[in-house]
């Protein structure tokens, strides 16, 4: 479970991120959503850890994010706009970097590595070298970084970037099944159509809160192109 | 420690294969070497210079360069490669994280410095007097100084725009006279068979490893996020 309460953020006099509160519930996906420069980003980094919030509340799990930064994290998997994989190690290593880091048993790796480049497709690659490997091979090999320690809590940003068809299809079945786990998901995209058949909630983040929400059924509607496009233009205004 | 470990393992494997910072601290090392060795053969010859005094010297000249190059890409290149935040997201306590590349730093600085001090004894054909495990000795000592100094400096300036200015300006003056001019001394006295003149030396070098290593150990939290 994912819950943002009263969360405010600003840099400097800017303000990005103002009482903004927001639950994503277990084996829920939610999708967020808004303007360049909304903050979508910047909420994202203050649930993984990665920024303090200047005032509010995180809790994931059930604990308080800032009280216990480390489980935190190890509750959470991140794909952010960077991979955060290894060039110079094969994919292989890089998820069992991963995969020791997060603590996991060293003797539990190989089944679970193969078996996560298999979800990822890109078991066949398993001893190349990151470098050698396409930009969207690269998006795949971060997705399973970030799911190598079974996750509670995963945080997306933008995902679909740079996957092709293929990828794509990937990325959504792997998101169904951690649905299905009990995953509490939250996935920031600008793309309708793919979040349309997979998101049970979006909410598009405004002037530094949660300006809109559209259910599944809303959704499946179409009522969220239309509210996301008036939103875009309000940023944009 | 699990975690430094596993980093630091990471790192070296890193290097191992492809020997981007290896590669260049050995270069600068030999070509100090081999500098020092055509400007004071002549002097060294006549006597004017004792092979022991500049061995000294030059050793840490070579030393000093190779931290300074070391240190610059330890941070930096996590940081280039956006995968800095990677290691950020683990669950693992900052203070890992800092012992983890001051680990892998050190055995990096270290393998230069015993290429350095057998370049030394290879191009001005000196044994060290028959001291070279003492020599060895007091470099391991002050290399592991320099680099938990350097370590905690490549941290603190890896956010900054100009970075590469801000570590050496930051670095020198904490360890010139703290560090070096000390082991440049010890070093000395270690080829001198005189290591037993130079014991107040190294514990004030080790007592500078033990508060930066503190200092690093605690701060690290704050020195990342800063």
């Amino acid at each position: 479970m994912i819950e943002a309460r009263g969360v405010s953020k600003h840099f400097g006099r800017r303000k990005v991120l103002s009482w903004l509160d927001i639950r994503v519930g277990d084996g829920e996906i939610v999708a967020l959503m808004g303007p360049n420069g909304a903050g979508k980003t910047t909420l994202l980094r203050i649930l993984a850890t990665l920024l303090e919030p200047s005032s509010g509340q995180v809790i994931i799990g059930g604990g308080d994010a800032r009280e216990d930064p480390i489980r935190t994290r190890r509750l959470v998997g991140v794909v952010g706009h960077s991979t955060y994989t290894y060039d110079d190690l094969t994919a292989l290593e890089n998820l069992r970097f991963f995969w020791s880091m997060n603590s996991m048993p060293r003797r539990d790796f190989q089944r679970a590595g193969i078996e996560m480049l298999r979800r990822v497709g890109l078991s066949h690659r398993m001893n190349d070298r990151a470098s050698v490997f396409s930009r969207g091979m690269r998006q795949r090999l971060a997705i399973a970084r970030a799911l190598i320690h079974s996750p509670k809590v995963l945080l997306l940003d933008e995902p679909f970037s740079s996957l092709d068809q293929k990828g794509v299809d990937i990325l959504t079945q792997i998101l169904m099944e951690e649905r299905s786990r009990g995953c509490s998901v939250l996935i920031v995209t600008h793309d309708v159509q793919r979040i349309a058949a997979l998101a049970d909630r979006a909410d598009i983040l405004q002037g530094g809160r949660i300006a809109r929400s559209f259910d599944s059924s809303a959704i499946r509607r179409g009522d969220l192109d239309a509210g996301y496009r008036a939103s875009s233009e309000a940023g944009v205004a | 420690m699990r975690a430094a470990l596993i980093l630091a393992t990471k790192d070296l494997k890193i290097e191992l294969r492809s020997k981007e910072v290896v590669s260049s601290m050995f270069l600068f090392s030999l070509l100090i070497v081999i500098a020092f060795r055509f400007a004071f053969a002549e002097a060294v010859d006549s006597g004017a210079l004792s092979l022991e005094d500049l061995a000294a010297s030059s050793l840490w000249i070579c030393f000093s360069f190779a931290t300074i190059v070391g240190m610059h890409t330890s941070f930096a290149k996590e940081k280039d490669r956006e995968t800095l935040e990677g290691l950020m997201l683990c669950p693992v306590d900052r203070s890992a994280l800092f012992l983890g590349k001051a680990l892998s730093n050190l055995v990096l600085v270290f393998i230069v410095d015993l290429l350095s001090i057998l370049f030394f004894g290879l191009f001005f054909a000196f044994d060290y007097d028959g001291h070279a495990v003492e020599v060895v000795g007091v470099a391991l000592v002050g290399t592991v100084t320099l680099v938990l100094v350097g370590t905690l400096v490549a941290a603190i300036s890896v956010n900054a725009r100009a970075r590469e200015v801000l570590l050496p300006i930051l670095l020198i003056p904490l360890i010139a006279f703290s560090v070096i001019i000390p082991c440049v001394t010890a070093t000395r006295n270690a080829i001198a068979g005189e290591l037993t003149e130079s014991v107040r030396d190294i514990v004030s070098i080790a007592g500078f490893a033990l508060i930066f290593g503190a200092v690093g150990y605690l701060s690290f939290d704050y020195v990342l996020e800063g």
